[in-house]
């Protein structure tokens, strides 16, 4: 069960850490211009 | 009426399921729902195939918001009877099917389709997809239901902040001449939209389809180990005895929440649909803006992730200090951020921004922390219901908020080409909204005992209507 667990929150976390990263990086460009 | 392997008592968890595989059940559902608000990478995109006004593209967005508020007040109650894992099929094919008829129209150059596809179809999946995993979570997480619904509910602000940097990098790989960094001034071909839709698809297909198969409901008589029901008791605003959908909108509970969302909603879209501009404006001097545009598409990513994090945040705290205190901080100290902004957010930079990031982070949190919310004051038993029909206030607060604020914007100018004093009246009007809903907020009371369905009540000494709380809590 545990490693089903952390497959599940793997499933969604990977596609929302994309998103996180790519929106802090977009955001880092209203301190740098 | 549903095919079995989709029926209610087929899902029931078997001993030794963990409920902590329900929140990525929810999460997977509203990650991909959430791209309704990702849709202004393609926009001026789609602008340029239908040569349209921006406010007929905008108006198709505006149309599938509606659409979720519609489709949740008239499905809740079936969404409730035929348990989660019908509800999200369901919105899996109505979601998919809408990207896909929206696919269509683009290639075909027919407008009508997209209206129909994204407008009409993908709204009807959003409307049962967002409120498909809140009863059963509450249900799962009796002792945090704040921290559970806020998890989902995240995912829905997460949906746009996955959705906004895949659709650029999907238009760019069709079309090598679309700039996503440019996105509202580079359009894509028809192609590359056309196959951005389809991608979309299949991959919200696949993510949805994982979470349908996964979530489970509790067995009836389930409770978390080590869980004290009547610590549910003891709290005066929470209720453990039942009231139905039907009989919820007779009550002033419903209608006084109705319009906290209504006004928290309405005000934190004041920001959201203007956020670019509004910061080049604040900082203008002269006919130069000291904000470039790619910092201001910055700030708008910013408050992307502000929104998503307090849906998180701000939910959960409300297991600790009460539903009630939250929204008085949502609109309270919400109310004092937007008169900050409105007098004094041109004076800096970092001021402006992180004023608005907390408003962003409370539009968020009010969004979280309803479905908790509901069940303190009806219960578990039709909660669900109840919440596609609260949710009717999004879908008036999506009309309400950007009527404001574009009335005020349209008498003083072009967004873009204004000064800080413009927004003033839209920033104070809004400070008005938020008063009449923190005045909504402080005058909810416990649901009147004959609203209660038979043999439900709780047994400890229920408030009359009229009667003084005893608590916040």
């Amino acid at each position: 069960m545990r490693a089903r667990i952390i497959a599940s929150w793997t499933l969604v976390a990977v596609p929302l850490a994309y998103g996180v990263v790519e929106t802090v990086v977009r955001a880092s460009q209203l301190f740098t211009g | 009426m549903v095919p079995s392997f989709l029926a209610r008592d087929r899902i029931v968890a078997t001993p030794g399921f963990s409920r902590w595989l329900v929140p990525p059940a929810a999460l997977a559902v509203h990650l991909c729902i959430g791209q309704v608000y990702a849709t202004s990478v393609y926009k001026t995109s789609l602008v340029e195939r239908f040569d349209v006004e921006q406010t007929t593209i905008g108006f198709i967005f505006s149309l599938a918001i509606v659409m979720l508020g519609l489709s949740s007040m008239t499905f809740g109650t079936w969404v409730d009877r035929n348990g989660p894992r019908a509800a999200m099929a369901v919105s899996t094919v109505f979601f998919v099917s809408g990207l896909l008829i929206a696919s269509l129209g683009v290639s075909t150059g027919q407008l009508w389709l997209l209206f129909l596809g994204y407008g009409v179809v993908c709204g009807i999946g959003l409307g049962i997809g967002y409120i498909s995993p809140v009863s059963t979570l509450i249900k799962w997480f009796p002792d945090r239901p704040g921290l559970a619904t806020g998890m989902a509910i995240m995912g829905f602000g997460g949906g746009a902040v996955i959705a906004g940097p895949l659709e650029g990098r999907l238009l760019s790989f069709f079309d090598s001449d679309f700039d996503p960094a440019k996105a509202t001034t580079s359009s894509a071909d028809a192609h590359a939209i056309t196959m951005m839709f389809l991608v979309l698809g299949v991959f919200y297909a696949v993510l949805m389809t994982f979470g349908t198969l996964t979530v489970r409901v509790p067995p009836d008589d389930w409770k978390p180990e080590g869980w004290n029901p009547s610590e549910v008791r003891a709290k005066s605003l929470v209720t453990t005895a039942s009231v139905s959908a039907s009989t919820s909108v007779r009550t002033p509970q419903f209608w006084l929440l109705w319009v906290v969302l209504f006004c928290n909603v309405t005000a934190g879209i004041g920001i959201v649909e203007q956020a670019s501009p509004m910061i080049q404006d604040f900082f203008r001097e002269g006919d130069a803006s000291t904000v470039t545009a790619a910092a201001g598409a910055g700030f708008v990513g910013l408050l992307s992730i502000f929104n998503m994090a307090g849906r998180f945040v701000w939910s959960s705290t409300s297991d600790v200090v009460g539903r009630k205190p939250i929204y008085m901080l949502y609109l309270g100290v919400g109310l004092v951020l937007y008169l900050l902004l409105a007098l004094v957010g041109s004076t800096s930079t970092v001021l402006f921004v992180l004023l608005a990031a907390v408003i962003l982070s409370f539009y968020g949190g009010g969004f979280a922390t309803v479905p908790a919310y509901l069940r303190d004051l009806f219960g578990t038993y039709q909660v669900g219901a109840i919440h596609g029909r609260l949710l009717t206030a999004w879908s008036a607060a999506g009309v309400a908020g950007p009527f404001i604020v574009n009335g005020f914007l349209d008498a003083q100018g072009e967004p873009g080409t204004l000064t800080a004093d413009a927004y003033q009246p839209a920033l104070l009007t809004m400070v008005g909204v938020l008063a009449v809903g923190f005045v909504a907020n402080l005058l909810i009371r416990p649901v009147a005992e004959k609203y209660h369905e038979p043999g439900t009540d709780d047994g400890r000494a229920t408030a009359r209507a009229g009667e003084p709380e005893r608590s916040t809590r």
